[in-house]
This record gives C-alpha cells, sequence and structure tokens, in this order.
C-alpha cells in the first residue's frame, strides 16, 4: 500500500466530512458503572454489617490458637473465629481477638467464660481427639440470658466445671493435703459418677486442699447436710485391729482419684451452692463422722484418775461399750485433800454426745445427772483403756462393771460431774505379748495373700493394657514380699515367745528372787528384737521405696512400716524401762 | 513510504469524506445508512465511544476494589480453611518459592488489569480533546490492551477448575471466594471498556497545530 501525498485538488473536490461535536449528552451506558458501584456498595456493606462483634481473650499462652484458622465453639458448633493473635501489654499474656457471629453476639456479656481445648489422655478416656487433625478451639460457655456486655475476657486455665444448661450443684470440697484428687476426677455415689471435681488448690495454710464440685442433677438431691465426701483413690490397704484390708477401686480412680458421698445418716437439710464438705479419707472414718456429728457432744463430765497415763491428752476417744461417744476436752492435774496427804490426780474432762449415750437430746442438766447416775448405780465405771493392734493406743472407756463398790456421781466444787472410776484396763505385759501373738496368729495371711496376689494380678493384667502406666514387674514383688515381712514378724513373735521372754516375765511375777536375773535376760533380748523389728521393717522399706511414691498402696505400706517401727520402738522403751526400774514388771507401771 | 507515525500523506476515510466499514472495511460515501456488503450500521465516528469507554472502565475499576479486598478462594484442608485473596496469594506462593506461579499470578491478576485501566483511561483522555501524539503509537497501544485484556481471566479459570476439581469433602476442597466473582466483572467490564472503542479516533488528528 503506498501511503503517497494524495493531490491535493483531489481533496477539494471531495464532500467536506461531517464533524460531530463529541456527545455531550450522558449515554445510557454510566447506568454500569452507578449499577457497579451500587452491587459494590451493597457487597462491602453486607459483609460488614453481617458481622459481629470483635471480642479480646487474654490466654495465658497461644498452644495452637492462629489467626484465621482457630474457632470459638459452643456445644461444638462455629460460632467465631481468631482474626489475630498478639501480646499483651508488657508480653505478659496472649490476647486473640475474637470475631463472634452476629447472630449470638447479644449473648457475648461479663458471664462469658472462654478455655482452650486440646487433646486429652486421662485414665477415664480420651477427650477432644478431633483437635488433634484440626487443632485446638476455644470453647465458650455463656447462660443463655443478655446481661451487661463486655468485650475483654481472661480465658480460664481449665474447663469449667458445668458447662451452660447443666443444673446441679455447686459445692466447695476441703481434703486434707496431699490427697490424690486432680481436677475433672469423678465425683461417685453408690459406683455411679455424678459430678465432676473442679481445680484443687491448696490453702494459704498448706494444710487444706479446697476444690470445687458439681453434683449433677437429679443426684443433688442426695447432697444433704448429712452427706459425708471420702476419698476413693482406687487401692486401699489397711492393717488393723480386726486384720487387713485391702481394697482395690476401678483403675480410673486408682489413677486419677476421686471422691465418693454417701448419706450414713438420713434426714439432714438440704445444701445450698457453696456448702463446704470435708473429705475423709476413708469411707469408714466418713462413717464414723456422720454418726459423731449426728450426735452433738453436749454433756460435759470429768473425772478423777489415781495415776498418770502415757498417752492420755487432748482429743483421747472416749468409747462406751466400743462405741465412740466422746473425747477428752481437757487434762489436768489437781491436788485432792485425803485427810493429811493431798496426792495429785489427773483430773480428765470429756465431751459426751447424749445421743450415743442413749440420751435424748436437749436433757436439762439435772435430769442427764440423774439418768447418769442410775447407771453409775448399776456400774458404770470410767477407766483408762487402750486399743489397736498393739494395744498402743490409750482411750478412756466407759463401762459397765456390776462387780464395783458402790460409788455415785458427785459435783466437784465447781459444778462438774465427776464419774467414778475403775481401776485401768492397760494390759500388762504378759497379756500384751500373749494378746500380740495370738492376733498376729489368727491374721488370716495366707487368705489375704491369696485375695492380695489375686487382686494384684486382677491390676497387673490392667496394667498391662495401659501400658506403661504402672511398673507391673514392682507390683509382682510386693505380695512375696508383704509374705515374707508378715513370716518375719511371725517368727519374730514365736522368738519372742521361745525365747525366754514370756517365761522370763512370769518368772518374774513368780519368783521375786530370780527377778533381776531373768530380767536381765530379758531385757538384752528386748533389744535385739526391736532390731529385728527394724530390720523387716527396712526390708519392707526397700521393696516399697522402688513403687511410686505417690500411689496410695504405697502410702498404705508405709503406715504399715510406721506400726511396725513403732512396735520395735515400743519393744525397745520397754527393754529401756525395765532395765531402769525393774520393779515395774511386777508393778505393772 | 512514509515513515510510521509521520502524519504526512496520513489520510483517513473522514479525510476522505467517506465512512469506513468497521465490520469489514468498506469504505463508502457518508450519506450511506448500512454497509452494502455486510450490512453493518455504517457512522463515521462512533460520538458515545470516549464516554461508553469511560463508563465501562469506571465500572471496571470500581468491582476491582472488593475483587482485591475480599478473598478470591477459601481453601479448606483438613477441618483447617484459609482465605486467600489475590495479593495474598502472590505472597504465599513466594513463600512457598513458586516464584514462576507467583509472577503469573501476579502479572495476570494485578499488572495486566492496573496496566488495562492505565491506559484505557490515557487512551480516553487524550483521544477527546486534541493531541499531538503519535497514532501509529496510540493504534499499537490500543491494539495491545484488546489483545492482552482477555488473559486476565486466567485467575478466574484457574479458581473455576479448582473449585470443580478439588472437591474432597474432608480432606480438601476449594470454594470460590467473593472477590472471583467482582474480578471476573471486572475483566469483563474492562474488555467491554476496551471494545467500545472506537480506534478510527486515533487517526483523526485534530486540525489544530497538526499539518494537513
Amino acid at each position: 500500500m503506498s501511503n503517497t501525498a494524495p493531490d491535493p485538488s483531489v481533496l477539494q473536490d471531495l464532500p467536506s466530512p461531517r464533524h460531530d461535536k463529541p456527545g455531550r449528552r450522558p449515554s445510557l451506558i454510566w447506568i454500569m458503572p452507578l449499577l457497579a458501584l451500587a452491587v459494590s456498595a451493597g457487597v462491602v456493606w453486607n459483609n460488614y454489617a453481617s458481622q459481629g462483634p470483635l471480642i479480646t481473650v487474654t490466654f495465658k499462652t497461644a498452644s495452637g490458637i492462629r489467626a484465621g484458622t482457630t474457632e470459638v465453639r459452643i456445644r461444638d458448633l462455629r460460632v467465631g473465629i481468631v482474626e489475630a493473635v498478639g501480646f499483651s501489654d508488657g508480653m505478659a499474656a496472649v490476647e486473640a481477638q475474637i470475631r463472634i457471629d452476629k447472630n449470638i453476639a447479644r449473648y457475648v456479656d461479663t458471664d462469658a467464660e472462654f478455655w482452650l481445648v486440646e487433646p486429652k489422655v486421662t485414665a477415664r478416656g480420651v477427650s477432644g481427639i478431633g483437635t488433634l487433625l484440626s487443632g485446638v478451639y476455644i470453647a465458650v460457655n455463656w447462660d443463655g440470658k443478655e446481661g451487661i456486655k463486655a468485650d475483654r475476657f481472661v480465658a480460664l486455665d481449665v474447663p469449667p466445671l458445668a458447662s451452660f444448661g447443666e443444673e446441679g450443684t455447686r459445692i466447695v470440697l476441703r481434703a486434707r493435703a496431699g490427697g490424690q484428687l486432680a481436677a475433672g476426677a469423678p465425683v461417685l455415689t453408690s459406683g455411679i459418677e455424678v459430678g465432676r471435681i473442679g481445680q484443687p488448690s491448696l490453702s494459704v495454710s498448706g494444710t487444706t486442699v479446697t476444690m470445687e464440685a458439681f453434683i449433677l442433677e437429679p443426684y443433688n438431691a442426695r447432697l444433704t447436710t448429712n452427706a459425708r465426701f471420702w476419698d476413693a483413690s482406687g487401692l486401699s490397704f489397711n492393717l488393723g485391729a480386726q486384720g487387713i484390708a485391702l481394697k482395690v477401686d476401678s483403675l480410673a480412680a486408682l489413677l486419677e482419684g476421686g471422691v465418693t458421698f454417701g448419706t450414713p445418716v438420713t434426714g439432714g437439710e438440704p445444701v445450698a451452692d457453696g456448702h463446704i464438705f470435708d473429705v475423709f479419707p476413708s469411707e469408714s472414718i466418713a462413717r464414723a463422722n456422720a454418726f459423731e456429728a449426728d450426735a452433738s457432744p453436749d454433756i460435759t463430765a470429768s473425772t478423777l484418775l489415781d495415776t498418770d497415763v502415757n498417752g492420755l491428752g487432748l482429743d483421747t476417744i472416749v468409747r462406751f461399750r466400743g462405741v465412740k461417744v466422746g473425747e477428752v476436752s481437757d487434762v489436768v492435774g489437781i491436788a485432792v485433800e485425803e485427810g493429811s496427804q493431798a496426792p495429785v490426780k489427773l483430773r480428765v474432762d470429756m465431751r459426751l454426745s447424749p445421743r450415743r449415750l442413749g440420751l435424748s437430746k436437749g436433757l436439762s442438766d439435772d435430769r442427764v445427772r440423774e439418768l447418769l447416775d442410775a447407771r453409775v448405780a448399776n456400774g458404770l465405771r470410767a477407766r483408762v483403756g487402750s486399743e489397736g493392734l498393739f494395744g498402743q493406743t490409750v482411750i478412756l472407756e466407759l463401762v459397765n462393771l456390776p462387780s464395783q463398790a458402790k460409788a455415785e456421781i458427785t459435783l466437784d466444787p465447781d459444778g462438774r460431774m465427776m464419774l467414778p472410776t475403775a481401776p485401768a484396763a492397760v494390759p500388762d505385759a504378759d497379756a500384751g505379748v500373749n494378746g500380740l501373738v495370738t492376733r498376729i496368729s489368727n491374721l488370716p495371711i495366707e487368705e489375704l495373700m491369696t485375695a492380695a496376689t489375686l487382686a494384684l494380678g486382677n491390676i497387673s493384667k490392667l496394667t498391662d493394657t495401659a501400658e506403661g502406666v504402672l511398673a507391673a514387674d514392682g507390683m509382682d514383688r510386693i505380695p512375696a514380699t508383704v509374705d515374707q515381712t508378715l513370716q518375719e514378724v511371725r517368727s519374730l513373735v514365736t522368738a519372742i515367745r521361745d525365747g525366754g521372754a514370756i517365761e522370763n516375765l512370769n518368772a518374774t511375777l513368780r519368783s521375786a528372787d530370780s527377778a533381776l536375773k531373768s530380767v536381765d535376760s530379758a531385757a538384752s533380748t528386748l533389744p535385739a528384737l526391736a532390731t529385728r523389728l527394724n530390720a523387716a521393717a527396712d526390708g519392707l522399706q526397700a521393696v516399697v521405696s522402688g513403687y511410686d511414691s505417690d500411689s496410695r498402696f504405697y502410702k498404705d505400706i508405709r503406715g504399715v512400716l510406721r506400726d511396725i517401727s513403732t512396735t520395735a520402738e515400743s519393744f525397745r522403751s520397754l527393754a529401756r524401762s525395765i532395765e531402769r526400774n525393774p520393779n515395774s514388771l511386777l508393778l505393772g507401771r | 513510504m512514509d515513515i510510521p507515525g509521520h502524519q504526512h500523506g496520513l489520510i483517513t476515510a473522514r479525510n476522505a469524506g467517506m465512512v469506513a466499514c468497521t465490520s469489514c472495511g468498506l469504505v463508502v460515501p457518508p450519506e450511506v445508512q448500512a454497509c452494502p456488503r455486510c450490512h453493518a450500521r455504517m457512522q463515521s465516528r462512533d460520538e458515545g465511544s470516549i464516554q461508553r469507554v469511560l463508563a465501562w472502565l469506571i465500572a471496571g475499576l470500581i468491582v476491582y476494589v472488593p475483587a482485591n479486598m475480599y478473598p478470591m478462594l477459601r481453601t479448606t484442608q483438613m477441618f483447617k480453611s484459609q482465605d486467600s485473596t489475590i495479593v495474598g496469594g502472590v505472597v504465599d506462593l513466594i513463600h512457598h518459592h513458586a516464584y514462576a506461579i507467583a509472577a503469573i499470578v501476579f502479572v495476570a491478576s494485578v499488572v495486566i488489569p492496573v496496566g488495562k485501566f492505565i491506559v484505557i483511561a490515557y487512551l480516553a483522555v487524550l483521544l477527546s480533546r486534541p493531541h499531538d501524539k503519535d497514532p501509529h503509537r496510540l493504534h499499537t497501544l490500543h491494539a495491545a490492551v484488546e489483545f492482552i485484556g482477555r488473559w486476565s481471566m486466567i485467575d478466574v479459570f484457574v479458581v473455576a477448575i479448582l473449585v470443580a476439581l478439588v472437591q474432597f469433602d474432608v480432606l480438601a476442597s476449594i470454594k470460590p471466594g467473593l472477590a472471583a466473582a467482582c474480578f471476573a466483572l471486572s475483566v469483563v467490564f474492562t474488555m467491554l471498556s476496551a471494545q467500545a472503542f472506537d480506534p478510527r479516533l486515533i487517526w483523526d488528528i485534530t486540525d489544530e497545530g497538526t499539518p494537513q
């Protein structure tokens, strides 16, 4: 194609072009940008308006919280998302900015509780397993009522006890420090899980642990002021006057602890939220407490003891026909005028529960005295007694001894009721040692060991499945060693009998002449016996020390060891007192 | 032959008092209303052209804003979902060292549309008043814009294909975001804008300051 310039003459002949003015008239096409603007603005507005409020939740750590990913859920339904994660002022905590869905935004009030849900493996199962894949999420708990609006929250460290909608009673449990209760542990009654325990916290003094517990409906109806809680942590091993009791609860309770409650005594007022219950170490103690608390100790009585008794002091138990009826409230030495002499006697004050004594409540002092006087006339006496496997615990007994000389209740100058006394029933060394021998011989050791082996075999089976939770080989060794130790104790007791101690003591009692010589040899045997007892204790301890120091089994065994040590110590002190004062064998003091 | 860009020797149908058909290129006298060859409507110059160009351009610009603000894709992988905007996606790709793909996405979704806005606006503003620019260059510019504009649709196609293909329920799924629709609209609007342009305007050298 050629672009040669056209001849100007040709151009002149051509019709002149039409020069259209640029259109000033607005075209209909301008609707398009307006439409686009309207649509865009609508989209933006819609998006903005559908956004809920932005709230800030403070966490200790950001473990797994990610902006744009971590969701906020109520009952596993997404209600919001974390938009940003950052530090709070001073980097002391982590703050998550959370966009809450608009439709539930009105419920975000001061009652809302936030916490992080992470996968958790506990003895009772695995929870939050979905979060292994999806990452953590933030759970919210709030009531369905609109309250005071808030936009700053502090997340809880642990999930709250009860989620919104769960009905029940919140109570406070108070236990001795050193228990095994963990947050989330079950509250049981009659073997049914009826509630949960919250995070335990140590009291300021460090002696007790308090924790919240939530009892679900309808079981909270069983919670009355007469309800008693006790520690239901798995394995209990009890060596007492009745023999040895080994009790194994569920594996979960064994590992995680738990409390059981029961109402040993009927009646009682329903409790409101925040009622404080004590957690007793065992069911028997809890039940005993329930009976005792039921019987309010409101009778005060006193008795005069001629002799001083080691171990008698404040809180010494007062028993009537073997039932605890009260405790010693004070022990004072007073001088009693008896002719020219003024020997010092012990006045023991006690608080007695009228109900336990078979008296109805609210009787006047005179009436009580009248009724007690009638019993005294029938032979009711106070005396010092002892109890326990080795007779080591001193108690005050109220006993019926009709053969006693007539006596009556007297009033001292301060108006105290003075109960007449009977001679102390502390068994002498002969009876004591013989009793010990009999008691130990009567222990159903073979049966017990079979049961224990069976129980422990079951535990081993359980532990095999929960591999690595418990050291199974350690458990295996225990029955054998316990058996061995008990054999040791038995042979020891036999040694006491065969070794001439009893003969010597009897001989001492029979013949004052040969007393010193026999006592010498007895005294020289006793320290050896004590040493052997200690060796036995050491042997058991060596086994036990291999076992997890937090377990209940360990603690119970430690208790047995302490008892054995105490016994050894008693032998040693017996030996010492014989050395110092051989007469004591004759006089029983 | 004249050097391209040199005004001397250029004669348009309009200069010659004729009308060229935009469809088949037939040059006819100005009185003819319809092309005798292809029956297209004959018009010496489309007076509403610049207006339409600007209108579509502005519409395209408006929807380009939400296209960049809102997520283009919502990727759900094993319970985790992630929203990505256009620029956010480019940044992600760079973090994953996929520089080539990042460059493609960036060029297709950012450089081309923005370049198009600028070029079309430049042409529209320039041609609505007298100017002394080389019409050959302007023509090249217009041709380039018309040609390249459609490639912006790459992004939209990628989204459409991904959404159709990646649907594995829990494992992974991709959903289009609001931005995808906005971006597609933006591309369509700018293409319409470029198309609304009457390229014959480029050659109308107004008399003032230009030698005839």
